[in-house]
């Protein structure tokens, strides 16, 4: 039981680390950096694994979870420092290609934008710009479709407004 | 156009930096996270039943050391409010519910305001369940002591205090008493204000944030 747990649980981790730490990143802000968020998913998915029941995708239950840690870390309500304890087999390297500078300013770019949205609006966001559908956004957020729908409309066009002059 | 654009340059974030887990060695620092969280909880839950405890052994003594009548119903009294808080304590953490990271984003925002309501409930309401109760039985105990030498009562505290003069000291005299409650009442006005100020500086702020979250998720307007 305790191995078929540690397989699922590096193959949850492998298969979402980077959209983990993608979102960890908009939501980070002092004292805590990207990497204290992303391992504090990392614990949370490790505690939750075993209740999880299958009723929805293992990525939209990861996602879940992403949300509410950095959710919770944006309301400050972790008051222990345990979170920025960080782990020692967690290791963050630059790729050693050549980064497409333009690429990089354009994400920053993005990340302005999104820091300039209210909370709810930038939970809806990241979950949109990762490609998710509008009925797993629904399953993450306890909202419904329609009204994700309507939302969305107006959250893409201030995204817009906001980015579009940067990058031309 | 530009949807997929931002989609691009929000998928291509992830190849700045290159993660690498050694699952293994996780597990293990996973593991010692979570028992250092639990006994983290495990003695601040300790710490709490044993300066109740330590309270009941006291007024236990002093129960059956002091012979003034109205002082022991008030060690009484004070023993029960001692049991009655850890009674409470440990039903207040029962009552909140665990935090579940699995729940949806509305869900979870029920979840923690309904927490934070019942933290704030409590902290409102130290009056009523930690200061009155034990503010009436130190009342009792202090009105009842009587003077030691009428009882004939020499423990070696009274013996040691009476051979340096200093019996004055207790609360025999009515100007001695009114001594002692004052101190006593200013110290309960005090964990009153502590407690109200944590309900609102702490507890309030984080409820409004989370109506605040909450309101916009219900909501289309923009802020």
């Amino acid at each position: 039981m305790r191995n078929n747990l540690e397989v699922n649980f590096e193959q949850v981790l492998e298969d979402n680390k980077n959209k983990i730490f993608r979102i960890c990143s908009i939501y980070a802000a002092h004292p805590l950096e990207p990497q204290d968020l992303f391992q504090e998913v990392i614990f949370q998915i490790w505690k939750s694994l075993d209740r999880f029941k299958g009723k929805s995708s293992i990525n939209t239950w990861v996602y879940k979870i992403t949300i509410n840690v950095c959710l919770r870390s944006k309301m400050k309500l972790e008051k222990s420092n345990h979170i920025t304890d960080r782990f020692e087999s967690i290791h963050f390297t630059p790729v050693e290609k050549e980064i497409d500078v333009s690429e990089q300013e354009k994400f920053n770019y993005l990340k302005q934008c999104i820091a300039a949205l209210n909370e709810s609006d930038t939970s809806l966001i990241v979950l949109y710009l990762d490609d998710l559908s509008y009925k797993e956004i629904a399953l993450i957020t306890g909202l419904s479709e329609n009204h994700i729908a309507v939302k969305m409309k107006r959250i893409r066009k201030k995204l817009f407004e906001c980015i579009a002059p940067k990058i031309k | 156009m530009l949807e997929q654009e931002l989609k691009n340059i929000w998928n291509s974030s992830s190849q700045t930096a290159h993660i690498s887990i050694e699952t293994s060695q996780l597990l293990n620092e996973l593991n010692t996270k979570m028992t250092k969280i639990e006994k983290v909880i495990r003695v601040r839950d300790i710490r709490e039943i044993a300066a109740s405890v330590v309270g009941i052994l006291i007024f236990m003594y002093l129960l059956f050391e002091i012979p003034f009548p109205l002082t022991k119903i008030g060690c009484i009294l004070s023993i029960l409010w001692f049991c009655y808080l850890i009674f409470k304590l440990k039903k207040n953490k029962g009552q909140k519910q665990p935090i579940d990271m699995a729940l949806s984003l509305s869900q979870q925002l029920d979840t923690q305001k309904a927490n934070m309501i019942k933290e704030a409930k409590l902290l409102n309401t130290v009056l009523y369940w930690y200061v009155l109760p034990p503010f009436f039985a130190n009342v009792l105990f202090i009105w009842g002591f009587g003077n030691p030498v009428e009882y004939n009562w020499f423990p070696l505290i009274i013996k040691k205090l009476s051979s340096e003069n200093m019996l004055h000291l207790l609360p025999i005299s009515l100007k001695m008493k009114f001594i002692y409650l004052s101190g006593i009442l200013l110290f309960n006005v005090f964990i009153i204000w502590i407690n109200k100020r944590a309900a609102s500086k702490d507890i309030k702020p984080i409820i409004e944030k989370i109506e605040r979250i909450k309101n916009q998720f219900e909501t289309n307007k923009s802020e």
